[in-house]
């Protein structure tokens, strides 16, 4: 029996679960870091054990990434637990499907998922060319991470944690974000 | 999970060790910083500095830092706990800066911190750095922070305090503008030395006059106790243009002086005022050689008793930040987990 929790936290509205076996055993959702930390603390207290640690590691919001990292690394030690990450995007309930999700500064970034999969890392585009991508995409199915003027058809969705949950396939050493940007960094006068 | 009988390495620990043994962690800034301590007892004490990595851009980037602070944070916390020779389950308490600071760079040690204390189902403090700075001239004394006037002085902060005791803290005062190290690192990049400033100007100004130029004062003869080091910077800016020659030593000098000046006035005035007998100094500054030496001669001179943070506790470090939580632990029955990180945490 293994028992895992899932913890997603890319967007202003995290979730996290606990599972034995795949079966949903908790559901939470929090907001901000301080409702994660008690709701990791909460929900395994249900549990004499914990095997494994799943984390969204986006793309997204990098201070809700991190804060979720951390967390989980800070578990692992203590636990002796496995950790893993899987890119937020597959968090989903299909298994075909694009995610648009807002990237800052003007620029949007395109997740496609085919079968279940993430095959290459999310792409930058920049805002002018969103509405001449999603009319060329192949995939119909698309989710957007925050509602945007330039995609008023498009379902606004985040990714959960209950959907990570049998991407074992896409699990990965935890070890920080997906950063799609290099830091912005201004230099002084 | 959390509510486990203690295992027999647990047992071990307590019977073989003094006090609860605490792992603080500390990334309020550009500094990855684990330390251990049993009870007042410094076990380890390790920090991953990211001053060369930010040196190029001149300051601080903060998702640089945060990015850094992430891929460090567990290996320190291993190797804090291999220098200390502790087991993760030995830990008693997990102490991590809630701020002030960058949050970003915050919330990675705060939520390291919060995922060890839930793993392990022990106690968390959420503490606050400027506090941790405040009583650190206190660590390693045989008696724990008393009635004093404390002089927190860094790049980030500039405050005057009377502490009355653990968490019985009262702003004297504090900059209105510019920190004194923020000044400091300023000044140096007008002269054209590498950031950080202070030390290059620490180690120059020896090797220069410090009266040769006549720098301000600001708020020296103010009735309060707040301070203003902007128009020092500002006066060297229209200063620089007028001269020649070999002047760089002369104009460290001379920036420095100034500074110290104001810094020693100020607290010197509020344990005068306020007729405290201890007067302590702590933050990257106080490492400062002219701060420290002009505060021991203005202390003599007073009758007063100084106490200045060792110079390894001055710069940021998790060593305060875990003396802060053995203070606090025996007065905390809870955990902080529900306490966010706060970018502009309050002193008192």
């Amino acid at each position: 029996m293994v028992n895992r929790l899932v913890i997603e936290n890319s967007g202003p509205t995290g979730s996290i679960v606990l599972a034995r076996d795949h079966a949903i055993v908790l559901e939470k959702t929090f907001q901000g870091s301080a409702e994660l930390a008690r709701m990791a603390d909460t929900t395994i207290k249900e549990i004499d054990r914990l095997d494994e640690i799943v984390v969204g590691i986006g793309p997204g919001s990098y201070t809700g990434l991190r804060v979720a990292v951390a967390t989980a690394l800070g578990m692992k030690l203590a636990l002796g637990c496995r950790t893993f990450g899987c890119a937020s995007v597959l968090g989903y309930p299909e298994e075909n499907y694009l995610v648009i999700g807002d990237a800052r500064r003007g620029a949007f970034f395109l997740a496609e998922i085919r079968a279940g999969k993430l095959p290459e890392l999310p792409r930058l585009i920049p805002r002018a060319d969103l509405g001449a991508e999603i009319s060329r995409a192949s995939l119909k199915r698309i989710f957007a991470t925050s509602p945007a003027e330039e995609l008023p058809d498009v379902e606004v969705m985040l990714p959960q944690a209950r959907h990570l949950l049998g991407r074992d396939e896409s699990f990965q050493d935890l070890r920080e974000p997906i950063y799609l940007k290099e830091p912005h960094i201004t230099q002084p006068k | 999970m959390a509510d486990k009988s203690a295992t027999s390495d647990e047992l071990l620990c307590e019977g073989r060790l003094s006090g609860p043994i605490v792992l603080s962690v500390e990334t309020s800034c550009d500094e990855t910083a684990v330390a251990a301590l049993d009870g007042r007892r410094l076990l380890s004490s390790c920090i991953s500095s990211q001053t060369l990595i930010h040196q190029e851009f001149g300051g601080v980037v903060p998702e640089v830092a945060s990015r850094n602070h992430l891929s460090k944070i567990e290996p320190l916390v291993n190797q804090a706990l291999d220098k200390a020779n502790l087991q993760v389950k030995q830990i008693g308490c997990v102490a991590a800066t809630r701020g002030p600071g960058l949050l970003t760079s915050l919330l990675v040690g705060y939520s390291f911190g919060k995922g060890l204390a839930i793993g392990l189902g022990k106690p968390f403090i959420g503490v606050n750095h400027i506090e941790a700075h405040l009583l650190s001239p206190f660590f390693g004394t045989e008696f724990g922070p008393e009635r004093s006037i404390g002089l927190v002085v860094s790049g980030g902060h500039t405050l005057l305090v009377l502490v009355d005791g653990v968490g019985q803290y009262k702003v004297l005062g504090g900059t209105v503008d510019d920190a004194a190290g923020e000044a400091f690192d300023k000044v140096a990049k007008l002269l054209g030395l590498p950031y950080p400033g202070g030390p290059q100007i620490d180690a120059l100004a020896p090797r220069g006059n410090p009266h040769r130029y006549d720098l301000p004062r600001p708020m020296v003869g103010s009735r309060d106790f707040n301070f203003s080091f902007s128009g020092i910077k500002t006066a060297v800016r229209y200063l620089l243009p007028k001269l020649e020659g070999d002047y760089v030593a002369d104009v460290a000098a001379s920036f420095q002086e100034a500074v110290v000046d104001i810094l020693v006035r100020k607290t010197m005035a509020a344990a005068a005022e306020l007729r405290v007998d201890l007067i302590t100094a702590s933050g990257g500054v106080s490492c400062n050689s002219r701060l420290r030496q002009r505060m021991g001669e203005a202390a003599e001179r007073s009758g007063k008793r100084l106490l200045l943070a060792e110079p390894a506790l001055t710069t940021d470090n998790a060593a305060m930040i875990g003396y802060v939580a053995v203070q606090r632990s025996r007065e905390i029955t809870g955990s902080d987990l529900a306490l966010d990180a706060d970018p502009n945490l309050a002193l008192a």
